[in-house]
């Protein structure tokens, strides 16, 4: 847990609209997938169980 | 594809209670597929995360339970079963119900795949976002912990829970504890 950053770092990184993966491999990243991306790498075959 | 389920073979065997603050209950159902039994463990943590994961009966003694293959061939049917179990949650339990899943990297023998980005990420990945809109989920995804979650904005946006979402993700995945954390946001 040391190694976490604090909500004032996690903020400004949040003010960003992104950001690169460093080389340090002990970060992981969480990302948003837009709705835009949800729709565009959608296969239309399939029919929604919950929209 | 994924249309097949053993759904209404699946009964309750355990319900446990959470082993720390955010983890409020562990639920085992079990169900007979197509030539093996499997184990569905459900995971609830606060903010109304579910956790799904599954491993064969056989391996439940294993340490890498988890990780390990059936050879079944029988991917299709157990993975809409345990899909079929959290819309169940969602119907019947809690309306608010966000649900996470991790691909676990597999093991056999001396072969491992690496911890990020795994076969069952991607194809995990594939199911949730050609199943599951964006009326009533948000979509987040850690490639790098090979992990995906779906989480319920019927009751708070995405936005509004973010750090939330970082620390929800932390409490939930070991292997976060000592890695940093960073939310993309676009």
């Amino acid at each position: 847990m040391g190694h976490l950053k604090s909500k004032n770092q996690r903020n400004s990184m949040l003010d960003s609209k992104s950001f690169s993966k460093g080389s340090d491999s002990s970060k992981i990243q969480v990302r948003k997938i837009s709705s835009q991306e949800l729709r565009t790498t959608r296969n239309s075959a399939y029919s929604y169980i919950v929209k | 594809m994924f249309d097949s389920t053993y759904f209404e073979r699946v009964h309750l065997v355990d319900n446990q209670k959470g082993t720390s603050e955010n983890h409020e209950f562990t639920k085992l159902y079990s169900f007979k597929g197509n030539v093996s039994i499997y184990i569905v463990q459900v995971e609830k943590y606060s903010f109304d995360v579910y956790v799904l994961k599954f491993f064969l009966k056989n391996h439940k003694d294993s340490k890498n339970k988890f990780n390990l293959l059936s050879d079944d061939h029988d991917a299709q049917g157990v993975i809409r079963t345990v899909l079929d179990i959290a819309i169940e949650i969602l119907e019947n339990e809690n309306e608010n119900a966000s649900f996470g899943f991790v691909g676990a990297h597999k093991i056999k023998g001396e072969l491992e795949e690496e911890k990020s980005n795994t076969q069952r990420f991607r194809v995990y990945r594939y199911i949730m976002k050609n199943y599951f809109g964006d009326d009533t989920w948000s979509h987040f995804e850690s490639v790098d912990s090979s992990s995906y979650l779906m989480l319920n904005t019927r009751k708070h946006s995405s936005e509004e829970r973010i750090d939330e979402i970082v620390d929800m993700f932390k409490n939930i995945y070991d292997e976060f504890e000592d890695r940093v954390i960073e939310v993309t946001r676009f």
